[in-house]
């Protein structure tokens, strides 16, 4: 196929404590199967900020990338979403790659507006597909009111094209490691001069065997057919008795029972594809769906028959999820554990 | 006192979401019957505006843009507390992506007056990008924070907020004047009272064109001003066939997790 023009694609790589999030790969896995169909003519970079990254820096090699621009500086020691804007806005003036891909987590949900604004380019979010069409162009497929309607986003006369992606949404691809690596460090200026407006104060500790939900092979996830405080107590006994995790719809949030708004899946949260889903009380709302269409196996458990969720589903029980639950945990170990 | 501005965005309503039909000569939704109403996340962010009023003093100023049945949502947030709502309405400004959007925001803001605090809802519900805060920011020059969930003022200069970053929490202090995307889980929206209602009844919602505001690029709003074009709606549908799963709740409970235990991880 032609392409009129696009000779870089590049993927910003976020990182974590020295390790490369998921999401990067995933990432890298669509901007190769974009450049096969450019006939494989198409640079695949990654650009990586932080401070003393050079093993983050060698993983990255194994990728599949074709080019690393990397800008280690000691204002890049953790996520600041000034010092980080700023060093990516440099990046990209430097390489002028024709799209961006960025990993819609908290620090790429920050960074692809504002570097867009800077930029004075579109910014596609929360793509579920990125394609070529039949000119070369590149389509990026996007969800609109909360997953009812997919529409298409162009971004035909601006270069960069930003796309954002869900961790989750493209599956990872096992692209070969190139054996000729180029690695271009960046050396900004613009960091030197700059002092931030928001200052780092401190970071709630993670549970160290939190496993991300992305990550979960089952998922049992609460809707508001749970109704109430005792069957979400319920369901969790039973998931951490099953080394499941847990997820809830936005109506769980709003009945006051979970007291954050982490592993809420849909268009607004997370976006999952495990090999279980097992839904209790789930009704099937659009934005919901969207976070969650591609589970291997949808399961889904609601006393309404005519629950939209089960037009989705592969398996449907209809009863009242707190009859189940209260089943499965007399099942595994007692009611009362 | 604080000058606080809030973003507000009409939205269609979620309980339309399964009515609203998409016209598939058109390649536009049937809007036909469906009713707007607040963007949800924008009325925590305005709850977090009023909190504030009551606890250091201030002015709540309202913006959107939007077409002029908008005057509907900034009136019923007038209720709330708010003391002043603009409503940025201009056949210009239709086609507007997010880029263009928080451009005409901004001029707005800046033509209205000095703001320490310009808030808004994390992400609307309808497009839901949640880029126009942290483009509002860019334009107007703020610094600005998505997902804020918790937020206090330590001085004139500075506030203290927390943000929802994937799986954990971080705390920052940031320079004002400042743009902040509260997050849902932030607090818990108020009724607005009988009086707020009565009073919002006679208060004037101030209509900005493009022509009251002298320096606005004409080249940097609506259609022309949008690098993102939106093409085809697609309606999504889902199917998969699906098979009922029978018998005593013991007879089921244990059928699922002869599925669920092949599976979980280790």
């Amino acid at each position: 196929m032609e392409k009129p023009d696009l000779d870089k694609i590049i993927v910003y790589a976020e990182h974590k404590k020295g390790h490369l999030d998921p999401s990067c790969a995933e990432l890298v896995g669509k901007a190769k199967e974009l450049s096969v169909k450019y006939d494989d003519n198409v640079v695949i970079g990654a650009v990586v900020l932080g401070y003393e990254i050079s093993e983050v820096v060698k993983d990255l090699s194994q990728t599949g990338v074709d080019y690393i621009w990397y800008t280690d500086h000691p204002k890049l020691t953790r996520y600041n979403s000034e010092y980080y804007a700023l060093a990516l806005e440099e990046a990209v003036r430097f390489i002028a790659p024709e799209l961006i891909l960025i990993a819609a987590t908290s620090q790429g949900s920050e960074l692809a507006p504002t570097v867009g604004a800077r930029l004075k380019t579109g910014v596609a979010a929360h793509c579920v597909d990125i394609v070529a069409d039949d000119n070369g162009q590149i389509v990026n497929i996007v969800p609109a009111l909360g997953g009812k309607f997919l529409t298409e986003i162009k971004i035909p006369d601006v270069r960069p094209m930003i796309s954002t992606v869900k961790p989750s949404v493209f599956v990872k691809k096992d692209v070969p490691a190139n054996s000729n690596v180029q690695t271009v460090r960046i050396e900004s200026k613009a960091l030197d001069s700059y002092e931030s407006r928001i200052w780092f104060v401190a970071e709630s500790v993670k549970e160290e065997n939190e496993k991300p939900i992305e990550e979960a092979n089952v998922i049992l996830c609460a809707g508001m057919g749970i109704v109430d405080e005792e069957n979400w107590r319920k369901l969790n006994e039973l998931a951490a008795r099953l080394k499941c995790a847990v997820g809830y719809t936005r109506p769980v949030i709003d009945l006051g029972v979970v007291n954050n708004d982490h592993n809420m899946i849909g268009t607004s949260g997370k976006t999952i594809r495990p090999q279980l889903y097992v839904g209790f009380g789930v009704s099937g709302a659009s934005h919901h769906i969207c976070g969650m269409k591609d589970s291997q196996i949808i399961l889904c458990i609601n006393s309404d028959e005519n629950a939209d969720i089960f037009r989705l589903s592969d398996y449907k029980v209809i009863a009242d999820c707190g009859a189940i639950l209260d089943a499965m945990l007399e099942l595994t170990g007692g009611l009362n554990g | 006192m604080l000058n606080i501005a809030v973003c507000i965005k009409a939205v269609p309503d979620e309980e339309c979401y399964n009515i609203i039909k998409f016209d598939p000569v058109m390649k536009t939704l049937i809007r036909e019957g469906i009713s707007m109403v607040i963007n949800p996340s924008d009325l925590h962010a305005l709850e977090l505006a009023l909190c504030l009023k009551e606890k250091l003093g201030g002015e709540i100023t309202l913006i959107s843009m939007g077409p002029m049945t908008v005057t509907t949502q900034l009136r019923e947030c007038l209720s709330y507390g708010a003391d002043e709502a603009y409503l940025m309405s201009d056949c210009i400004f239709g086609g507007s992506d997010t880029l263009a959007t928080s451009y005409v925001l901004s001029k707005g803001l800046r033509h209205i007056g000095n703001f320490d605090l310009v808030l808004a809802g994390n992400e609307s519900a309808d497009g839901a990008t949640s880029h126009v805060p942290s483009q509002l920011g860019e334009w107007l020059g703020y610094p600005h924070v998505m997902e804020v969930c918790a937020l206090n003022i330590v001085d004139e200069k500075i506030a203290a907020v927390r943000k929802k970053a994937d799986n954990y929490f971080v705390d920052y202090t940031v320079k004002l004047p400042a743009v902040f995307a509260v997050s849902r889980g932030m607090n818990k929206v108020r009724y607005p009272s009988i009086r707020g209602i009565l009073s919002s009844k006679g208060k004037e919602i101030k209509v900005l064109t493009a022509e009251s505001i002298p320096d606005l690029d004409i080249s940097m709003i609506g259609l022309q001003g949008s690098p993102t074009k939106t093409g085809q709606l697609i309606t999504s549908s889902f199917h998969r066939d699906c098979m009922l799963l029978d018998g005593s709740n013991e007879e089921i409970a244990s059928a699922i997790l002869g599925m669920i235990r092949p599976v979980i991880d280790d």
